[in-house]
C-alpha cells in the first residue's frame, strides 16, 4: 500500500482540474503497470505513455 | 471489430499491459469485451469489462468494473446507490457493476484505441482512491468534458 503515492497522484490531479501547472508529468509505466508522476529533470521509462491529455480531456458528463 | 482491428488492439495490448487482459468472445459482436486488470498505486487490482459494441471503433465502449464489487465509497456505501452521478463520474450500473464515465461519446472516433480506454479509466482508479481517502468527490480531481 502506497498512501503517499496516492495522494500526491491526487494533488497533481485535482491541481490539473484548477488548470493550475505544476511542470509535473503524470505518465502511465509499463513496466510497473501503474500511473507516475515525473517531475521535472527526472528520468522516465521511454516506453512510458504521458496521460496529462488524457486527465485534462475531461471526463464524460452524466446527462 | 474486423480482424485487423482485433491485431492492433493487441499489438498495442501486449506491449503496455502484458499479461493483464484477455479478449472475451473477440469474434462475437453481441457479447465480444475486453477484460482487464489495473493496478492503482495504492496496490489494489480491479478488474474492468470493456464492453465492445458491434461497430467499435465507430461506436464507443462501456467500462464496468467487475472486481471489486460491490465498489464502496468513502462511507463504506455502494457506489451503486448513488449511479448514476455527475459529482462521482459514474453512470448507470449494469448487472451489480458500477460503469465509468471516460470519453465523451461525443467526442469519440475511430483513432481511439482499448488501451486509450484502459489508460483513462485508470485515471478514474486513482482519483477514486483519492475519494476513499479524503472524501472528496471524484469531480475534485477529474473535470468533465467541456
Amino acid at each position: 500500500m502506497n498512501d503517499k503515492e496516492t495522494r500526491e497522484l491526487g494533488k497533481e490531479l485535482a491541481e490539473r482540474n484548477r488548470d493550475n501547472s505544476t511542470g509535473n508529468d503524470i505518465v502511465f509505466d509499463p513496466a510497473t503497470g501503474e500511473l507516475i508522476l515525473v517531475r521535472p529533470g527526472e528520468r522516465r521509462n521511454p516506453d512510458s505513455t504521458t496521460v496529462n491529455q488524457i486527465a485534462e480531456d475531461g471526463f464524460a458528463l452524466y446527462k | 471489430m474486423d480482424k485487423a482491428r482485433l491485431n492492433l488492439e493487441i499489438e498495442i495490448l501486449e506491449r503496455y499491459f502484458p499479461r493483464r487482459y484477455a479478449f472475451i468472445y473477440p469474434h462475437d459482436p453481441s457479447r465480444s469485451y475486453l477484460d482487464v486488470g489495473l493496478r492503482t498505486k495504492s496496490g489494489r487490482t480491479f478488474r474492468l469489462k470493456i464492453s465492445i459494441p458491434s461497430d467499435y471503433p465507430n461506436a464507443m465502449p462501456s467500462v464496468y468494473v467487475v472486481h471489486p464489487k460491490p465498489l464502496l465509497d468513502f462511507s463504506n456505501n455502494n457506489l451503486i446507490s448513488i449511479a448514476p452521478s455527475g459529482k462521482m463520474h459514474v453512470l448507470s450500473p449494469s448487472d451489480g457493476c458500477i460503469q465509468l464515465c471516460h470519453f465523451d461519446r461525443s467526442l469519440w472516433h475511430s483513432d481511439m484505441t482499448l488501451y486509450k480506454v484502459a489508460l483513462k479509466c485508470l485515471v478514474w482508479l486513482e482519483a477514486y482512491q483519492n475519494h476513499l481517502l479524503t472524501g472528496n468527490d471524484i469531480d475534485y480531481y477529474l473535470r468533465h468534458c467541456h
